[in-house]
């Protein structure tokens, strides 16, 4: 039997990523903000002795689009075969949700209502009679808590079993017959082709959207059908005084408080909600940075004790190891390589490792708990004054996790040149590999001040180039709005396995490759091939930076994989002992360059497949530029200084 | 007045979009019309956002002040 395709569709944060990993295990990333999911993710599961397949959608607000994400869903929705349709709602904003509901049942196809976040629509003092909702929509309705697993059984059933098309929301009188004149024009043959539903087309017709008038003006009757739609929405546009898309906003509007009213009671929480009473100082105008400040000082230091702590235990034993290995490896290739296969492995469990894993953590955490759109606003206004928007901050605050992430999340804004900036701007962001060369290298030789001074550091630059890229790529900025979502604790249960899907791809696509490259290297420098390597890149390293000739491989290879410049250095250094090698000026600038230069190639691809090749090759030679130029400026300020 | 220009706290009441399509259709996917009641909350510094609650669904929003100078409000008197 071919599998059942299910697709959850929903507005934006009302927990459709959380119920996908509850239903198909962890395969996709979530998070407490707005704009999570940019691309779909599909995986196949078997419920209830049938097989399914799943498919997460980006959330949208409506299905008439405006963004990427919601041409990306509605595509989906109307061109493939979708057997049922999930909509998962936030309880707790019901009147605004059901917006898309109605929409959705225009499809026509067999639907299922998830009622997400029941546990926070009552803490709201809303209580949503199920049986109602059910009978007013035609839908089965269903109540889930996804975070915790509730309800997430009887969700499946309903969608295996009673997934059903609903009853299609009617308008005013004077809008149903403009509706209805119009779909009367429509030929029938067209609906072979075109895979919706004649009324849903004749709305869109009406409200006058671009990419199905050019797909009817393709038709011999096109031009006639037209006239009707021009006469009829202007008809309206005349009585109502308003366009025909707004008002049939504000028709739909009225139907969704209409069902709210009927379905659900509102009865006013009994005292003040511990989230207003937390906004009070987590938003307020001078408070608020504070904590900000607080809560990003907390994060950096918990990582860097935690990292240093762990560290220090595991990486001893290679350690001895390596000193053993080490006189051997001259003379014999094998014990070369056995050095090189040692050192990657050790690189990847006792450098990067310690310090990943609570970044990982922390970040996941921030992400759930819906702390950044609260940075978001705090942010907005001082990302204005360097060209940026305020959405920006999330790509920003993803990219210290990983870069590319980032990068596909710059999606969430709608212009294409905010989103060109910031893109640009995201690579600069020193994510965690990179976090850990900074951990590893300033943090630990120089001390914990020196390496926050260089967050500090980065962020300035990234504001100066901000300004300074507005200025090469003027536009007016998009307006800004945003949902700013209530606190959730997720179940530490869920972050631990959110931490873990990250995890995973380090261990399972990085570290093979730091592994690989230590072995490349080990071999290199046994036949002495790196010596042109080193040659070829030492007017940058030695002549720029005043680094050993050796470091040249190390920066190279980190291309791949930054990490790896730290784990290279070790080996191509002969110690774990950098002081021994490197002057405190030498590990600074030698950072500071690892921090600025090129993310990685995997980057670049993401990054080639979401610009195009022009712009990936600008930020290539920017970053490149900027690295080169800002590490070597330090180093002569650095050998004034020290 | 202009949403931009109302202080924290005061309730008020939505009375008019300007700037055609593009505010129209921001603020009505967020699900806020016209006459709904808006509080609000915060005024984000260095000309930032405003931060209102949307009274008839209870859910907070952050408004950029480009767009809520577009926004037009009435005060809602509360004194009950």
């Amino acid at each position: 039997m071919k599998p059942l395709r299910i697709a959850l569709a929903g507005q934006l944060n009302s927990g459709k990523s959380t119920l996908f990993n509850n239903l198909a295990g962890f395969k996709t990333l979530s998070g407490n903000f707005p704009g999570t999911t940019v691309g779909y993710t599909i995986s196949k599961t078997r419920f209830l002795g049938r097989e399914v397949e799943l498919i997460d959608l980006p959330g949208i607000y409506s299905l008439s689009y405006s963004d990427i994400a919601e041409k990306v869903t509605r595509d989906f929705l109307l061109k493939e075969d979708i057997d049922v349709v999930i909509n998962v709602v936030d309880a707790s904003v019901l009147s605004r949700s059901l917006e898309l509901t109605l929409q959705l049942l225009e499809l026509e196809k067999p639907l299922v209502l998830c009622l997400n976040m029941v546990d926070e629509a009552r803490r709201k003092g809303i209580l949503i009679d199920e049986e109602k909702l059910s009978e007013v929509l035609g839908v089965p309705v269903v109540s889930t808590v996804a975070v915790r697993g509730m309800g997430i059984v009887e969700l499946m059933s309903a969608a295996l079993h009673k997934a059903r098309k609903g009853i299609i929301p009617r308008f005013h009188k004077d809008i149903e017959d403009a509706i209805q004149a119009v779909q009367d024009v429509l030929p029938r043959d067209i609906f072979e082709k075109l895979p919706f539903p004649a009324r849903f087309l004749a709305i869109r017709l009406l409200e006058g959207e671009e990419e199905y008038i050019e797909e009817i003006k393709k038709l011999k009757e096109g031009e006639e059908i037209l006239k009707v739609v021009k006469e009829k929405a202007g008809e309206i546009e005349r009585t109502h005084g308003a366009p025909f898309s707004f008002v049939l906003s504000s028709e739909r509007h009225a139907l969704c408080l209409d069902i709210f009213e009927q379905a659900c009671k509102v009865v006013h929480p009994p005292r003040e909600r511990i989230d207003d009473l937390l906004d009070r100082y987590v938003m307020h105008p001078i408070a608020g940075y504070f904590f900000l400040l607080i809560v990003l000082g907390i994060v950096f230091l918990l990582v860097f004790k935690l990292g240093n702590l762990i560290g220090s235990y595991v990486l001893l034993p290679f350690d001895g190891l390596t000193k053993i290995l080490q006189p051997l490896s001259q003379r014999s290739l094998l014990f070369s390589l056995l050095q090189g296969l040692i050192e990657g492995i050790g690189g990847g469990i006792g450098i990067v490792l310690p310090y990943l894993v609570p970044l990982l953590f922390f970040i996941s955490l921030l992400e759930d708990i819906g702390y950044l759109p609260r940075v978001a606003f705090l942010l907005d206004g001082l990302f204005h004054r360097i060209g940026l928007h305020g959405k920006s901050v999330i790509p920003f605050v993803l990219g210290y996790g990983c870069n590319v992430p980032a990068l596909v999340a710059t999606r969430i804004l709608d212009s294409p040149i905010d989103r060109l900036i910031t893109s640009l701007l995201v690579s600069f962001i020193p994510c965690s590999a990179r976090s850990v060369v900074i951990l590893a290298l300033v943090g630990a030789y120089l001390g914990a001040p020196f390496a926050l001074a260089l967050y500090f550091f980065n962020l300035l630059i990234i504001a100066l180039l901000g300004k300074l890229l507005r200025g090469l790529f003027p536009g007016s900025l998009e307006a800004f709005i945003m949902d700013i979502p209530t606190y959730k604790m997720p179940p530490l249960r869920y972050i631990g396995k959110k931490t873990w899907f990250r995890l995973y791809e380090f261990v399972v696509f990085a570290w093979p490759v730091i592994i690989f490259a230590s072995l490349i290297m080990s071999l290199l420098s046994f036949y002495k091939i790196d010596n042109f390597i080193n040659s070829l890149l030492s007017p940058l390293t030695v002549g720029a930076l005043g680094l050993p000739k050796v470091v040249g491989t190390t920066l190279f290879f980190g291309i791949l994989r930054k990490e790896l410049t730290l784990i290279l250095l070790t080996n191509v250094l002969g110690t774990t002992n950098i002081p021994a090698a490197l002057s405190h000026l030498q590990i600074l600038v030698f950072t500071t360059f690892v921090l600025f230069y090129v993310p990685c190639v995997s980057f670049l691809a993401v990054m080639w497949r979401e610009l195009g090749a022009k712009y990936t090759l600008y930020s290539f030679l920017l970053s490149l530029s900027v690295a080169t130029l800002i590490a070597s400026l330090l180093r002569l300020c650095g050998t004034f200084c020290f | 007045m202009k949403l931009s220009e109302v202080p924290a706290g005061k309730l008020v009441k939505l009375s008019l979009i300007e700037g055609g399509r593009g505010v129209f259709l921001n603020l009505s996917r967020l699900g806020i019309f016209q006459g709904d009641l808006l509080r609000v909350l915060e005024s984000a510094p260095f000309r930032g956002p405003i931060l209102i609650e949307h009274i008839p669904t209870g859910a907070k929003i952050a408004i950029g002040r480009g767009m809520a100078r577009r926004i037009i409000v009435e005060p809602v008197d509360e004194t009950p």
